[in-house]
């Protein structure tokens, strides 16, 4: 009786891990490899400790030389590995760093700084099986004083001169749907805000978009809210004060949570130059070119960077209401 | 296995998350002008400040023109602190409101002038404010 009752515990003990691993054999037939793609161009104007930073953390997922362990080759792991590179390359690919501008190229520079600051890249999970990517303190000082160092020595903007001509009468649409509208004129302003690339913006919001701020309705914000970011390039005063000086876009972000699933509800648009050319020859651009940012660094305040900051009392907005 | 091992420590990490830093008695305030619209902003480096100017129709008329205001003309200079944008190093926003003084044109070529709200980060007369919010353009959009 004893005997068989263990014969058969250890069968049971066996087969588990049998099954097992006839499962994760199977589950091999259905590997699909990353697709091998050419090395087009490298980011040689970094210095090579920058490069060499880059090299070791983030070239698994953000380019098209691979150097990938057993294990994430192997599926399910595979899979996770595979869908991260094809997305990490969409928004950004070290093999193809000749395809960007000077000024992409420095907007890179920031957005990579930023990550690493956030802490958000490499991506967590990988971090997990892949210590050895983490980045330390010095890397991002590392990262800082390169990234700084292309600012500086950099012209004004980074927008090809806006194209002379009259405005379109017929308002133009970006490719995933997102219309233009001159009403966001007429609108409040919410915030302003500067950039290195040495532009000014105002932030308008409608209003359903200004109550959200006010309510800090973030998660998730209502459906129908349109804030307008308007960017110009700086003009210097004699006296040293900045103001909007030539005309360089208007972006949008819509939001509605149906059309806009695959970022995060929100509909993405650029408007650029006098004819405002929206931008993006399909509507997976935003996918490809806006949202990775402001999914990973602003999610704190539902995806918007520029909503004003908590410093003032409450109680002002009843003072200034009731002037 | 793996991916459950992988989701499991992602959504421990995420929870672990920090929260943003309690600040229950302070507020996200969007200024409200009421019947006056956005004419301009500008950028003041040495003072670190960001302002923003409003007015009726009248205002954007004689600021687009260079003219003497018309009766009636209001506007408001809104000033705010600036900062790092707390979630993008490169970025700066306005933070803490730090004015709010309006002009008005009366009959006979008066123009009055009144601080609302706060005091100005660097002391002027009243005519030098007048003179310099007057000397504002609207700002360009096609
Ligand atoms: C495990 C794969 C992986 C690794 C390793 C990785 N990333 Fe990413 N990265 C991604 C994915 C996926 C996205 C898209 C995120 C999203 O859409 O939310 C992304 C997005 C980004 C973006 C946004 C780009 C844009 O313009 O939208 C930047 C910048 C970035 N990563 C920088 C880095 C840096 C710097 C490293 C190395 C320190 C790194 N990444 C390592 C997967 C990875
Ligand atoms: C490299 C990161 C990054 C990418 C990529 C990016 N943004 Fe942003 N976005 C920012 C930052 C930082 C701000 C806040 C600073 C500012 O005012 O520009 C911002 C602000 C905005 C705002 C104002 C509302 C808000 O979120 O505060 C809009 C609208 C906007 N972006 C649209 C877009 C569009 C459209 C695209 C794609 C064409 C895009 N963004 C791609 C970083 C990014």
């Amino acid at each position: 009786m004893e005997t068989t009752k263990n014969t058969q515990r250890i069968k049971r003990i066996y087969i588990i891990p049998a099954a097992i691993v006839a499962v994760l054999i199977g589950l091999q037939l259905f590997n699909q490899p990353i697709a091998s793609k050419p090395v087009t161009g490298h980011m040689d104007e970094a210095p090579a400790e920058v490069l060499a930073i880059l090299q070791r953390s983030c070239y698994n997922c953000h380019s098209n030389e691979q150097k990938l362990s057993w294990f994430d080759q192997l599926a399910p792991a595979s899979w996770a590995v595979k869908k991260d590179v094809d997305r990490a390359r969409e928004v950004m690919n070290f093999s193809e760093w000749d395809k960007l501008s000077t000024g992409e190229r420095t907007g890179k520079m920031y957005a990579i700084l930023n990550m690493m600051q956030a802490g958000k890249m490499p991506l967590r999970e990988y971090l997990l099986l892949h210590p050895g990517a983490k980045v330390t303190e010095k890397d991002i000082e590392v990262v800082k004083k390169y990234t700084l160092s292309r600012s500086g020595n950099e012209a004004p903007h980074n927008t090809p001169p806006a194209t002379a001509g009259a405005a379109p009468k017929t308002f133009p649409v970006s490719p995933n749907g997102v219309k233009y509208t001159d009403a966001f004129k007429q609108w409040t302003v919410i915030s302003m805000s500067t950039l290195f690339d040495h532009s000014i913006r105002v932030i308008y919001g409608n209003d359903i978009a200004v109550k959200a701020v006010r309510e800090e309705n973030f998660f998730p914000w209502p459906d129908g809210a349109v804030v307008v970011k308007a960017v110009w390039k700086q003009e210097e005063q004699p006296d040293g004060e900045i103001r909007p000086g030539e005309f360089v876009n208007a972006q949008f972000m819509e939001k509605n949570a149906e059309k806009y699933k695959d970022t995060e509800g929100w509909g993405f648009a650029k408007f650029s130059g006098q004819k405002l050319a929206p931008t993006g020859k399909d509507a997976l651009f935003a996918q490809q070119s806006c949202i990775g940012c402001h999914r990973q660094l602003s999610a704190s305040t539902g995806y918007l960077f520029d909503v004003p900051m908590k410093v003032n009392p409450a109680s002002l907005t009843e003072k200034i209401l009731s002037k | 296995m793996n991916r459950m091992l992988y989701l499991l420590l992602t959504v421990a990490f995420f929870t672990a998350c920090k929260n943003e830093r309690s600040t229950h008695d302070q507020a996200r305030i969007v200024f409200e002008p009421g019947d006056l619209q956005f004419i301009a902003s500008s950028l003041n480096p040495k003072l670190e400040t960001m302002s923003v100017l409003y007015g009726n129709d009248s205002a954007l008329q004689s600021l687009a023109k260079g003219n003497h205001p018309a009766a009636g003309t209001v506007m408001k200079l809104v000033t705010w602190r600036y900062h790092d944008n707390p979630q993008y190093f490169g970025s700066k926003i306005n933070g803490e409101l730090l004015s709010v003084e309006t002009v008005q044109a009366g009959s006979h070529d008066s123009i009055a002038y009144r601080l609302d709200f706060g005091t100005l980060q660097r002391p002027a007369t009243q005519a030098e404010r007048i003179t310099y919010i007057m000397r504002y353009k609207p700002v360009q959009i096609p």
